[in-house]
């Protein structure tokens, strides 16, 4: 029994990876940068909502604050990392780079390194009675449900909308893209722009499940990375099962022992690059 | 109308600068004699920048890996040198050559699972590498677990032999680093990794086998990160999880190579040297501090991306005969 | 007044110059074709009109305006559209898919995707396709296809017959004329010269970057084509 409920404490952890991870994925899909301050970018979302809950409610922060971090990320990306895209593969990575420590820094400037968390009221301790030993709390349950429908409704974004196309056409060949009129500069901007909404969604809800600091990016980034990796790249639905077998690895490592939650999760990372390096779900060719 | 040219490695001034260099690794070496301990100190915490900034240069602009988990050889390096001096009781100069060795040897293995990954996600998988190296750390007892490990070799020694010491040992290491780095550069592996950094599809064609390659830098550079986390061990005589395999030792490994000039090998040295002096003077405004040196990064990497260095010298000269060049020796014979 | 007019472009590869001085002019609606051996820089020049390389000197109006300053995807919303060398068909998209992105300056006009399935029933056939799975003729039959999704005024295409069966060359020319009648100017790249006299209305001959020959397309003497070009003797 113990283990089913570790297992599924983990799925719904990985719903969270999964949030955290796709913005990666996606920005990764679309421009082939690897974006290394996304974890950061999900731990200012989350200190923006608590210091916006400070003067109103959660929700309205919420809402607030994602559509700031999708700006942050268009503005970020057209004004900063397009320039760099020329330059070859280290400069955006090096520019990522210094955005995680310019980030963490500040976040530590402003909000000092004490642990801070998004307090969500009751919502954050109602659970679910499944049976006698097993209950599912109510916010891993949210988080697990908005990492699956960010997931879905990303996919039909992509499949089926025309800015969705651009941004798969923009991915198959940037020069082709130019000749039927799609603007890449602008369609980079919009896919850092999802991406980095994504980040803060999942760094909101992160911060309502654990307290975090502002040295938390980087862990966030590593388990997003994780996720990608495991799931195989350039797959939305890749991550979202990487995400899931993360999670049910850190959980059945952290019921073994508490603090092997983490290395288990790395271990099963490792496992997977040396058993099945192309992922779990890796994308078709073409494809 | 046939000209001639001639393919040369140097210039004049290369010729002149190894003895200059000569005399300035001895007048180095007899420093310890005239000058202060708190100088002696700096000077190694220079040497060491200057060895890291040297390595990551050689991995990242030679090499074309660009890894933001070289940390975990700085680790392994000053963990396996506490653990020889102290635990094994080895003699700590002898102890830090092996440490070297160690980290080499560790990185050879770990090689082929992060091979598997390419670009911005070798970077991250050789940050996990670290991190879960550092998991494992915190978990051997012998090694202190997650407090650390004081470094005790040293303990029957005086402090100002000590300190010289360790200078002497950083100042060999530094110089058989650059050395060993000229050297490869001018070799054959340094002819295979410039294709390869230049054009990894061509080299591949021409018959570099680019995998392996690759492999040897990444191994030898672990060797040069092994040292300096050995040496770091010995002037902080204490080794602490958190701090030997933190992330911010690829930052400011990051930063001296690119404010310097990725792929050069003069630029490093002089990143590292600015970074000496920026860390400096900047350090009393803590968090601002790193704050500025991500702006400068970013408008380094934006607006020269060929590094202070790079921007001084535009490739009219370079210090160390690595690079070859095409010059006409006689004008338009027979015209 | 012509709807594009090109007057004495000069373009550079690095440092090796590929067009002296290049001029033509073309009206809606008529067919215009550009031959040449390799390297006389009929592509060049396309590259140069659709935007993708930059012209050292001269002048480009479209419709009257400079075009001079318009990054590539501004020439499509402004009605230029090009089907590159090599089709450069997006390869994890659908045909389907391809010819949607088509659209995406959202031009108005005749074109379509029923219309698009009208004119190459082939396309209709692999309409779920992934671009990377398409044969030769599918893909260039797609990519004049997706050009048209923009429904442009002029419509510029490399290379038309290049590498394709003759089945598909004649489908793929029996199919201009369904273009033109929509007002649409085709500027022809070709390599192969009795295709292009046969589909044009006006033909220039391009040799080492120069225009060496020009006029109706009907009225032009065959020997004097051979020799433009090919460039033997006297280039007037």
């Amino acid at each position: 029994m113990i283990w089913t409920n570790a297992i599924i404490q983990g799925l719904l952890t990985g719903g969270l990876y999964a949030l955290l991870a796709c913005g990666l994925s996606l920005i990764f899909g679309v421009m082939r940068i690897v974006n290394l301050s996304h974890g950061d970018f999900s731990i200012l979302a989350a200190y923006g909502v608590v210091a916006l809950a400070m003067h109103t409610n959660l929700i309205l922060a919420i809402v607030l604050v994602l559509p700031v971090m999708a700006l942050l990320g268009y503005l970020l990306q057209r004004g900063v990392l397009n320039r760099s895209l020329s330059k070859g593969a280290l400069a955006p990575l090096l520019i990522t780079f210094a955005f995680s420590i310019i980030i963490q820094n500040i976040l530590l400037q402003v909000f000092s390194s004490d642990n801070r968390s998004v307090q969500s009221g009751r919502f954050a301790s109602m659970s679910f009675k499944i049976t006698k030993n097993l209950q599912i709390g109510a916010l891993p349950l949210f988080t697990f449900i908005v990492g699956v429908l960010l997931t879905l409704g990303l996919h039909y974004f992509l499949t089926y909308s025309r800015v969705g196309r651009a941004l798969r056409a923009s991915s198959d060949d940037p020069g082709a893209a130019d000749l039927v009129g799609i603007n890449n500069k602008h369609i980079y901007g919009i896919a850092t722009a999802i991406g980095l909404f994504a980040a803060g969604i999942g760094g909101v809800l992160f911060g309502m499940r654990t307290q975090f600091a502002p040295s938390f990016g980087p862990i966030a980034l590593i388990f997003a990375f994780e996720s990608v990796i495991i799931g195989g790249l350039g797959s939305l639905w890749g991550t979202l099962i990487g995400g899931i077998v993360l999670g049910i690895g850190q959980s059945i490592g952290a019921q073994i022992q508490p603090s092997y939650g983490v290395l288990a999760g790395h271990l099963v990372f490792i496992a997977i690059l040396i058993l099945r390096p192309q992922g779990l779900m890796p994308k078709q060719k073409g494809k | 109308m046939t000209k001639l040219y001639a393919v040369t490695r140097g210039s004049k001034l290369n010729k002149v600068l190894p003895v200059i260099f000569t005399a300035l690794i001895l007048a180095l070496a007899v420093l310890p004699k005239f000058l202060a301990i708190p100088y002696q100190v700096k000077l190694v915490q220079a040497f060491i920048l200057i060895i890291l900034a040297t390595m990551w240069n050689l991995l990242a602009g030679f090499g074309g890996l660009v890894s933001i988990g070289q940390q975990a050889f700085i680790g392994i390096g000053a963990y396996a040198l506490v653990y020889l001096a102290d635990v094994q009781g080895l003699n700590p100069f002898l102890a830090l050559a092996l440490a070297a060795a160690i980290s080499g040897i560790f990185a050879f293995p770990l090689s082929f699972l992060v091979f598997r990954l390419s670009g911005g996600y070798f970077a991250i998988g050789t940050w996990v590498i670290a991190e879960i190296i550092k998991l494992f750390v915190v978990q051997v007892k012998t090694l202190g677990g997650g407090s650390g490990i004081s470094l005790a070799a040293f303990s029957g020694m005086g402090r100002e032999t000590r300190i010289a010491a360790i200078y002497w040992s950083a100042l060999a290491a530094i110089f058989l680093t650059l050395l060993s780095t000229i050297l490869l550069m001018r070799s054959k592996l340094g002819l295979a990794l410039t294709a390869i950094r230049d054009d990894q599809t061509a080299a591949g064609v021409l018959g570099v086998n680019v995998l392996r390659n690759r492999r040897a830098v990444f191994v030898l550079v672990s060797v040069g990160f092994g040292l300096a986390g050995g040496l770091i061990a010995m002037s902080n005589l204490r080794v602490q999880p958190d701090d030997i395999f933190s992330v911010n030792y690829s930052a400011i490994m990051i930063f001296m190579v690119v404010i310097g000039g990725l792929g050069t090998i003069e630029g490093p040295i002089f990143g590292a040297i600015l970074y000496y002096f920026l860390q400096d003077r900047l350090k009393d405004y803590g968090t601002w501090y790193l704050i500025i040196l991500g702006l400068l990064g970013i408008a380094i990497v934006s607006l020269a991306p060929e590094g202070l260095w790079g921007w001084i010298s535009r490739n009219k000269f370079s210090l160390f005969a690595t690079k070859y060049r095409v010059s006409q020796t006689s004008k338009e014979e027979g015209a | 007044m012509s709807l594009l007019e090109v007057t004495d472009i000069q373009a550079m590869y690095g440092e090796l110059k590929a067009l002296f001085g290049i001029s033509l002019s073309i009206n809606p609606g008529e067919v215009h074709s550009v031959i040449g051996a390799n390297g006389a820089g009929k592509s060049t020049l396309l590259k140069v009109i659709a935007g993708t390389m930059p012209a050292t000197s001269g002048s480009l109006t479209f419709h009257g305006n400079d075009l001079s300053k318009l990054a590539p995807d501004k020439r499509v919303r402004s009605g230029i559209s090009l089907v590159p060398e090599g089709r450069r068909i997006f390869s994890s998209l659908t045909v389907e898919e391809n010819l949607k992105v088509g659209a995406y300056s959202r031009r108005k006009g005749h074109w379509n995707l029923n219309n698009i399935r009208e004119l190459y029933p082939l396309l209709a056939q692999r309409w779920d396709r992934i671009g990377f799975h398409c044969s030769g003729g599918e893909l260039q039959m797609l990519a004049i296809g997706r050009a048209l999704m923009a429904n442009p005024d002029l419509l510029l295409i490399d290379e038309a017959s290049l590498g394709l069966a003759p089945v598909v060359v004649a489908q793929v020319y029996a199919s201009l004329p369904q273009i033109t009648s929509q007002g649409t100017a085709v500027l022809l790249v070709e390599q192969d010269m009795q295709q292009a006299l046969r589909a044009s209305t006006h033909t220039s001959v391009l040799l080492e970057g120069k225009v060496v020959l020009e006029g109706t397309s009907s009225k032009l003497n065959k020997e004097a084509i051979k020799r433009a070009y090919f460039g033997i003797e006297g280039r007037a």
